[in-house]
């Protein structure tokens, strides 16, 4: 964990990378139709899950706490979200606010068994077993989750905001309303890293025993991160839910969770947008090489294994240390 | 009952040969090795393909050393790169290789599930006494308790087993004391491997061979790790013995209790570790 985040700046400089985040969800729909010749599906695809790596990476990136679980909350919230609509006949405000807090609570009960007793490694692999004993649960509880076929016939609201008809079955009108809260959400994850909150995780990334002598409660800050980290990717799996028009607890196996770990890592982990865009690349490439070959899993694979070897900063790390290079050579 | 015992037996001693290979080099390297699980498919896969050529039984010795010389090569190319780097980088490799692992396999043997069976002096039964009981069964306990006297003589006997002991307890102390430590880690690697492929050769025979195998039984693995305590050759053997018994001992006499067979594990795991967090044979703790 080599390069910081970059530190808070202050005025309307700090504002710059978010607006060109606003500007990459704006042309995306049409970078992908025109210039890739794919869909808008896909685009949607792709926010979503640089929702799920971004929040992902406040606990691993940010905190310095890899956990091999987090699918966990992508399904747990899905799960809600597709009950509360199939059982109760919800409407979507009231499903991700209750799936939010359903997340939030089990993130809760999970950070505070789990972050006290365990660090490293064996901290990995407790978020691992708990989020499979939720997939577990997911495969069998037939009556509530459906079994192995989890629960189908989601469909998407066609008057999300009042008095107005966006109907969310159009891909596009979709799209834009993924975009939107991801860059809401963008936004609340910027200000939470760039808080005094947030460099106290990153005290406690870069030296633990430091933050601990300087006198910060450790173990409670990375419970709160903990917490806070649950918080994308339980509205990333409501989306997920709506998109894919179902759940099924697949979405909460480990190898799920590997992806998202996946993910992040390639865009770059120590990086605040290093998980956008492994995430984009991640289901850009799931896209593009499964169209060759059905072994897609395997060439990701390749090149994941190779940034852990040699670039275990990220394409965004890369790209980070590359413009500071630049600008020094410069000053000079 | 007692065949029902007799078959938790078998179903625990794959998990102790599996588990007893992640555990040793979780104890001295400080590695979790998600290609573990790899391992073990491409042994029982490797046994698959040999077994109609040299017999059922050679073909699982020659597939565990296969693995064993798989394992080295991993270790001594790539993870000793990695040794430097925060612990979760080995983790994240192990997994991308895993995943890597997978694919090749769905490449070599494909999606389906490849039917495996004892055959010649294999295929019988033998009369225990109380009653007739699948020669291939008796086998696995017998390969098995083999294999961990052999470990265990290794690890009391040898200079080896010595280095092996002390550097669970401090591998920098042992490595200033002259000994060469990466020469070991790679043995180590390789005993592990060797484990692993055996206990997937051993495994094809009596469940089923598909290219997700390693993906199920590395993380019961995992949990029999952590219930019988990390680095610990008894907490493996135990920790596998008890969750195997448990799970046929539930999926035989509980009506409808194969749909609790997968969680059967997670709740021991969790059971035992409100009452002793180290696990039961652990010394240093799983949350130290």
């Amino acid at each position: 964990m080599a390069t910081a985040v970059s530190g808070p700046r202050t005025g309307w400089r700090s504002m710059i990378p978010l607006l060109v985040w606003a500007v990459v969800l704006a042309i995306l729909p049409w970078f992908l139709v025109h210039v890739l010749k794919s869909n808008v599906a896909l685009g949607t695809n792709m926010v979503i899950f640089a929702m799920i790596a971004l929040g992902f990476n406040l606990l691993y990136g940010h905190t310095g706490d890899l956990s091999f679980g987090h699918a966990a909350f992508v399904g747990f919230a899905g799960y809600i979200a597709a009950y509360m609509i199939l059982n109760h006949g919800w409407t979507f405000w009231p499903v991700i606010i209750v799936s939010i807090i359903g997340a939030m609570l089990l993130a809760v009960l999970l950070a505070r068994v789990i972050v006290p007793r365990s660090s490293g490694i064996y901290f990995s692999m407790l978020m691992l077993a708990s989020a499979q004993v939720l997939n577990f649960i997911g495969e069998r509880w037939n009556s509530v989750t459906g079994g192995d076929d989890g629960l189908q016939g989601v469909l998407r609201p066609t008057h999300v905001l009042p008095h107005s008809p966006l109907n969310l079955n159009n891909e596009f009108n979709f799209y834009v309303f993924c975009a939107v809260i991801a860059w809401v959400l963008t936004l609340l994850m910027w200000r939470i890293v760039n808080s005094p909150f947030g460099a106290v995780l990153h005290a406690i990334r870069e030296n633990r025993q430091r933050a601990e002598f300087l006198g910060y409660n450790v173990v409670r800050y990375k419970i709160n991160a903990f917490v806070l980290s649950a918080l994308l990717p339980a509205v990333g799996g409501v989306l997920l839910g709506y998109y894919i028009g179902a759940v099924n607890p697949g979405e909460m196996n480990w190898t799920e969770s590997g992806n998202i770990v996946m993910m992040t890592l390639l865009g770059g982990a120590p990086t605040f947008w290093g998980p956008i865009v492994g995430a984009f690349l991640f289901k850009f490439m799931q896209q593009y090489v499964s169209n060759f070959t059905q072994f897609w899993e395997g060439y990701i694979g390749i090149v994941f294994v190779g940034f852990v070897l040699f670039a275990p900063q990220g394409i965004w790390g890369l790209v980070e240390a590359g413009w500071r290079n630049l600008r020094a050579r410069r000053a000079s | 009952m007692i065949a029902t015992i007799f078959d938790g037996l078998t179903r625990g001693m794959l998990y102790v040969l599996l588990a007893l290979g992640l555990n040793i080099i979780l104890g001295l390297m400080g590695v979790i090795n998600f290609a573990h699980g790899s391992f073990f498919a491409l042994g029982a896969y490797i046994t698959f393909t040999l077994s109609t050529t040299i017999g059922l039984f050679p073909a699982i010795i020659v597939a565990a050393l296969c693995m064993a010389i798989l394992g080295m090569i991993m270790e001594s190319v790539f993870i000793r790169r990695l040794y430097s780097r925060p612990p979760e980088h080995v983790l994240m490799f192990t997994f991308g290789a895993f995943l890597i692992f997978v694919q090749v396999i769905r490449k070599v043997w494909g999606d389906e599930p490849k039917p495996l069976s004892p055959t010649g002096w294999l295929a019988g039964s033998v009369n225990l006494g109380f009653s007739q009981y699948p020669t291939f069964r008796l086998l696995v306990v017998a390969v098995t308790i083999v294999v961990l006297v052999l470990v265990w003589l290794m690890l009391v006997r040898t200079n080896l087993g010595l280095t092996i002991r002390a550097g669970t307890r401090d591998s920098e102390m042992v490595s200033i004391l002259g000994i060469n430590m990466p020469m070991t880690f790679t043995v180590v690697f390789g005993l592990g491997s060797l484990l692993g492929g055996l206990a997937g050769g051993l495994e094809g025979p009596l469940y089923n061979i598909d290219p997700n195998m390693g993906a199920i039984y590395i993380i019961t693995a995992f949990l029999v790790v952590i219930v019988g305590g990390i680095g610990s050759f008894w907490g493996a053997v135990v920790g596998g013995l008890i969750i195997g018994l448990l799970q046929e001992l539930i999926v035989q006499l509980i009506p409808g209790g194969s749909s609790a067979e997968d969680i059967v594990p997670f709740a021991f795991m969790l059971l035992v570790l409100l009452i002793r967090p180290r696990g039961l044979f652990g010394t240093e703790g799983l949350f130290d």
